[in-house]
């Protein structure tokens, strides 16, 4: 059995190819799971501990749980492959390097779920996996795989026509019944009025892909990959100045040095790495003194950062701090949906402090101004994007304050002047 | 009451919870800013996105409220309140510091790409943005960058669009595409850089569109017919009208200033119009000023004053030979008075020239109480008979709440409807075959209480008489519903009793009478055959606009529009409302510096004429010459008591029509409908725009299409029909195609139905024209 069920056919010529799946023992957890009962089926994926890949963490079978099997029908399962967040591409691999993989995961989850619809959402510049995928589908829809106990599973591709609000869970839903992708208001939840006011489930594509692996290995198994408190195993994505950027598939729980300078060999020569967002763009920095952390939810989260989609982006020495929070600011308030007030307006605001101090015409009270603003703007906006927004500008103010004043009193970027 | 929703629902107060230390009460289901709303006159919590009509939507997080938690252990949350569902005993404060700065917070960044054109603005002064930032107390920009900049559509004549000052409330799309199911309109692109407008530049297509005006809360969406003769806010003086322009009686606000009616906005009746104004309502009221107003009474087409004229008329009136017409649309009391002076002078009276109308009107009298339009989305079966959405355009708001509740909508139609999307059952079929249709639908034998939307415009009495004496065996609650264009056609019905059409045009034909006085209705424009055969007979009228024999009419007398004067109107309900006189007209005074040049005419210092006599006037004023004052009044008293129990005041709910009256035109029997054997029949094809009074609004008119004939798509290929009336008259048309309308039918307007003398339902031998 492999300890890296997720990645083992990445180096495949044809990840698609339902027979080099099946040989190396794909669809063997689908046939498990089919024997089960939905109610214990997900018991199983609960007690496994596999928590949501997409960033939040929520535990997976409780959010199968708590849609309820009595869930009026008909009910949807979306698969939620719009991977949008900047420094992750852990999705993308999967859907070139697993496709297989993710269709077993969804087909366990119709099983446990009792769905007869199911829809896989792809980021539109991944139409070319969109392709991969399909042919995947294809195959295992000619070997009668779709073909559940409750009747065949419909499963569509949905390719999204590209916004980092489509990746919400409930903005997903807008997308794909072809209105505008804003979040919507909860209660009610999309458990209860989802897809076309119907019970829907949303999960990340690597959730999925987990899921054969759970059932195909068996609960202890699985649990045993994870180390250091974690559980299971996870694909970890580093970019940045480092030597070899990439996704790795690890145990969960491997310390972020690890990653940063064993898998990802570590800072460009001369460099020394300052900060890194381990989880995304939306994730609080971690600083070297925290690298020997454990990357998973728990241990992440008690240095008061995050695990989020694990796809980490690394800050060096000789990058303008300044500039890299300007990047995912500038990222963010581009891709505001525009629903709510204090995102839509609030985030272009705080961009046009943070550039104003890069041209050295800020002010130290621009960045008092700073703080309190995305302090106020974080709990009052509607959906998780801005609090996301703002976790690596709010923690970045307090780590790099001394740099980013550096920019007021010399009336220019230092770092300019330094390295160009 | 509560207000979510586009009908408030009834329910009861019981509870209440706490804002800074006061007690609201609230019913289970509102949230927090709505008993909020319904509890204080000026509410304390600021608010955007949230609208009565349209719901919560949290998305311009303006209404924080701090919530403190009963346990004492959790710290207190800010919570929008539009988001909160009220709850017993919940502890909310908004006075406190920090939920003072997030108002203030939202109202800065709502406030950084607005423009401060308020000095231009027509908002300013109503503008609810304006309030909200006052009340949060937002004063000072931080941010520096110059302001976002749009370019703001052309959208036609009644709205004007000022993308510039939008602030991204999403209260416009939300009511145009949810509520009014408006597809030419929408939101477009994202973050700080939202566009709500249509694909290109245009007329906005939606019978609806006009509320955007009041939806908005700033000024973004604007009336632009309002514009034209713009006046600030305050300066205007608001009165508590009623829309003369259909059978609904929907409560208006005209806005008049300076001698001039410069807008109408909406006035909530819950029961009537809860929340919105058709198009027709809002503009129509511009007839007012049509440059083709007639102002000058003339006799045989010379020019003279109105007492040289009633001179004449009393004289004529004398000779014991004129028959007196009254009118639907006219307000009861002129009906009443021209009634009472037909009874002094002993003479023939009716109020509809036709006796297919006048059957009609006395069905529609004799239906058991309608329900409230506002009721329509309490019944969970609707049968829509005839294009209702044309002739009360604010319909199909109610009903497409009601299929959001669930209710079963069929439809029976000729012409293509926006309903179409709301209906669980649909057919097409030719006017004639509606009857049969309904029947069908009836004998399903429905269990729970169900309502008949009944476009009167397209049936024929006998629909109306069959359906209406089924009522008794329905199941209680059910209900018929008429709607028509005319303001007040139970008010003028009560004299439709004995068959007067009949008679009136009896007296005409056998050489007693040969002079009609007409009050607000034209007989050319009611029955063309019978005009043209009775060429010696001389016509005096009295009205607000031009009818088409008002050049050629023996005497003409203009009078008052409705909203110069007071009046008490019936609605298809049989509900009386009183209208309060909006405006009088005057002779505007300025003072102008000769060294300026001419007196400048676009810039609204157009002479008005002095006030016109109102038709109970012009009554009263023909029976002092008369000299038959005493025993006119003394009718008039008469009549109006027994038909008056109570009389309403502006601004109340209505007096309903007493029971025993309406059960008086309660006939067994009603004329068989025309036989119709021919292959093509005829339907009524009507804008919504139109009406006998709005049709002389310009600027909403414009929006009408030109006369044609409309048939199903492929069904001819000639370019112009030609169509015979029974008389041998004739009338070409320009052939035009429409989809999703009933094939082999021809659908014409209704001056040219009323010209050959047909009725929806008719059948005819079109002759095909290249």
């Amino acid at each position: 059995m492999s300890a890296q069920p997720l990645s083992m056919l990445f180096a495949s010529p044809d990840p698609a190819n339902l027979d080099a799946y099946r040989a190396a023992g794909g669809y063997e957890g689908l046939a498990k799971a089919l024997q089960m009962t939905p109610a214990d089926l997900i018991a199983l994926v609960e007690k496994s501990g596999l928590r949501g890949c997409g960033g939040a963490g929520f535990p997976t079978g409780v959010k199968w749980r708590l849609r309820g099997l009595d869930a009026p029908e008909p009910r949807y399962l979306v698969c939620n492959l719009d991977e949008t967040e900047p420094g992750s591409f852990k999705d993308r691999a999967l859907l070139f390097g697993a496709p297989q993989q993710i269709l077993e995961g969804m087909l366990i989850a119709a099983h446990a779920l009792g769905v007869q619809e199911a829809i896989i959402f792809i980021r539109g510049e991944y139409a070319a996996g969109a392709e991969v995928f399909a042919r995947a589908l294809a195959a295992a829809e000619a070997a009668g795989l779709l073909d559940l106990p409750a009747g065949k599973l419909q499963l569509d591709i949905h390719l999204s026509l590209g916004r980092y609000i489509c990746g919400e869970d409930s903005a997903i839903l807008n997308a794909i019944e072809g209105r505008r992708a804003n979040p919507r208001k909860k209660p009610p939840h999309i458990a209860q009025k989802g897809l076309w006011q119907q019970p829907t489930t949303v999960n990340n594509s690597e959730s999925f892909a987990q899921l054969p692996g759970i059932l195909r290995a068996g609960v202890e198994t699985y649990q045993s990959w994870g180390i250091n408190g974690g559980v299971g195993s996870k694909l970890y994505t580093v970019c940045g100045p480092v030597h070899k950027p990439g996704v790795f598939e690890l145990p969960m729980g491997t310390p972020l040095r690890e990653i940063l300078y064993e898998h990802a060999g570590g800072p460009l020569p001369g460099r020394e790495i300052r900060g890194v967002l381990p989880g995304g763009a939306s994730t609080p920095f971690v600083q070297p003194q925290d690298f020997d952390t454990p990357m998973h939810f728990d241990a992440m989260a008690k240095i008061g950062s995050r695990l989020g989609t694990g796809g980490c982006i690394v800050l060096d020495d000789q990058h303008c701090p300044l500039d890299f929070l300007i990047a995912t600011t500038r990222f963010y308030a581009r891709e505001s949906c525009g629903f709510c007030t204090p995102c839509r307006e609030g985030l272009p605001f705080l961009l046009w402090l943070l550039e104003k101090i890069e041209r050295g015409e800020g002010e130290m009270r621009d960045l008092d101004k700073i703080e309190t603003l995305g302090k106020e703007i974080a709990p009052n906006s509607f959906c998780a994007l801005a609090p996301g927004a703002l976790m690596p500008l709010l923690s970045g103010m307090v780590i790099f304050r001394d740099e980013i004043a550096a920019h007021v009193q010399q009336g220019h970027c230092p770092y300019t002047v330094q390295y160009g | 009451m509560c207000n979510r929703g586009i009908v408030p629902t009834r329910c009861s107060m019981a509870e209440v919870f706490y804002l800074d230390g006061e007690a609201i009460p609230f019913t289970p289901g509102q949230n927090v800013l709505e008993a909020v709303l319904a509890h204080q006159q000026e509410s304390s919590i600021p608010y955007f996105c949230f609208h009565p009509a349209l719901g919560s939507l949290g998305a311009c997080r303006q209404c924080g409220v701090k919530v403190y938690p009963h346990d004492g252990k959790h710290p207190p949350r800010l919570v929008m309140a539009c988001l909160l569902p009220a709850s017993r005993d919940l502890q909310l404060v908004r006075a406190e510091a920090d939920v003072r700065h997030e108002h203030q917070l939202i109202s800065e960044l709502l406030m950084r790409n607005h423009p401060h054109d308020c000095p231009i603005c027509d908002e300013g002064g109503q503008c609810h943005l304006q309030n909200m930032t006052v009340a949060s107390g937002h004063a000072y920009r931080e941010y520096e960058p110059s302001k976002r900049t749009y370019q703001s559509q052309q959208l036609g004549p009644l709205i004007r669009q000022e993308m510039n000052r939008c602030i991204t409330c999403y209260r416009c799309v939300r009511f145009y595409q949810d509520l009014a199911g408006g597809e030419d309109f929408g939101v477009f692109g994202s973050r700080d850089r939202v566009f709500f407008g249509r694909m290109e530049d245009g007329p906005l297509e939606s019978p609806l569109a006009g509320n955007l005006a009041e939806v908005c809360p700033t000024g973004v969406f604007t009336d632009k017919v309002y514009h034209q003769d713009y006046l600030r806010p305050w300066d205007l003086e608001e009165t508590k009208g009623v829309c003369p322009h259909c059978s609904l009686g929907c409560n208006t606000e005209p806005g008049a200033a300076r001698g001039r009616l410069r807008r109408i906005r909406q006035r909530t009746h819950p029961e009537i119009n809860p929340h919105f104004l058709c198009d027709r309502g809002r503009y129509g009221f511009r007839y007012v000023a049509a440059s083709n107003r007639p102002r000058q009474a003339h006799a045989e087409g010379r020019p003279q004053d109105i007492d040289a004229v009633l001179d004449r008329l009393a004289a004529r009136l004398a000779e014991g030979r004129t028959v007196f017409l009254g009118s639907a649309r006219e307000d009861l009391d002129s009906n009443l008075a021209l009634f009472a002076l037909a009874r002094v002078c002993d003479a023939p009276f009716a109020a509809f020239f036709e006796p297919w109308e006048e059957a009609k009107a006395r069905e529609i009298l004799a239906l058991p109480r309608p329900p409230a339009p506002a009721r329509i989305p309490e019944y969970a079966q609707i049968l829509v008979i005839g294009a209702v959405e044309r002739v009360a355009p604010t319909l199909p708001l109610f009903l497409r709440e009601a299929q959001r509740r669930g209710a079963a909508i069929s439809l029976l139609r000729s012409l293509p409807s926006p309903l179409t999307e709301l209906a669980c059952e649909d057919q097409l079929l030719p006017p004639a075959d509606l009857l049969d249709a309904a029947w069908d639908w009836l004998g399903r034998r429905h269990h729970r209480p169900f309502l008949l939307l009944i476009d009167t415009e397209s049936v024929g009495p006998e629909l109306l008489h069959l359906l209406r004496r089924e009522i008794s065996s329905w199941p209680d609650g059910s209900g018929i519903l008429p709607v028509y264009r005319q303001a007040n056609l139970p008010g003028a019905s009560f004299y439709a009793v004995d068959g007067n059409a009949t008679r009136l045009r009896a007296a005409l034909n056998d050489g007693h009478y040969d002079h009609i006085l007409a009050l607000g209705q034209d007989p050319q424009e009611m029955d063309g055959t019978w005009w043209r055969s009775c060429g010696d007979t001389d016509l005096s009228l009295i009205d607000q606009r031009q009818s088409l024999s008002w050049d050629g009419a023996w005497l003409a007398l203009p009078c008052a529009a409705l909203s110069e004067r007071a009046g008490l109107l019936y609605n298809g309900e049989g509900r009386l409302q009183a209208v309060a006189q909006a405006y009088s007209p005057a002779r505007e005074e300025r003072h102008w510096r000769p060294e300026l040049g001419p007196f400048p005419l676009a810039a609204g210092g157009a002479l008005q004429p002095d006030a016109l006599p109102s038709p109970v006037e012009l009554c009263s004023a023909l029976a002092q010459r008369l000299e038959v004052s005493a025993r006119w009044q003394e009718r008039m008293a008469f009549y109006r008591d027994f038909l008056l129990r109570a009389e309403p005041q502006p601004g109340d709910d209505g007096v309903f029509l007493p029971e025993e009256l309406r059960a008086r035109f309660r006939l067994h029997s009603a004329p068989p409908p025309r036989a119709t054997d021919q292959g093509w029949s005829i339907a009524r094809f009507s804008h919504y725009s139109e009406e006998e009074l709005a049709n002389g609004a310009r600027e909403l008119h414009s929006l009408a299409p030109t006369s044609a004939a409309w048939i199903a798509p492929g069904q001819h290929t000639a370019r112009q029909v030609r169509l015979r009336a029974a008389d041998g008259a004739t009338r070409t048309l320009p052939l035009k195609e429409l989809a999703d309308m009933t094939p082999e039918v021809l659908a014409i307007p209704r001056a040219e139905l009323a010209y050959l003398g047909l009725r929806p339902g008719d059948g005819i031998h079109p002759e095909w024209l290249d």
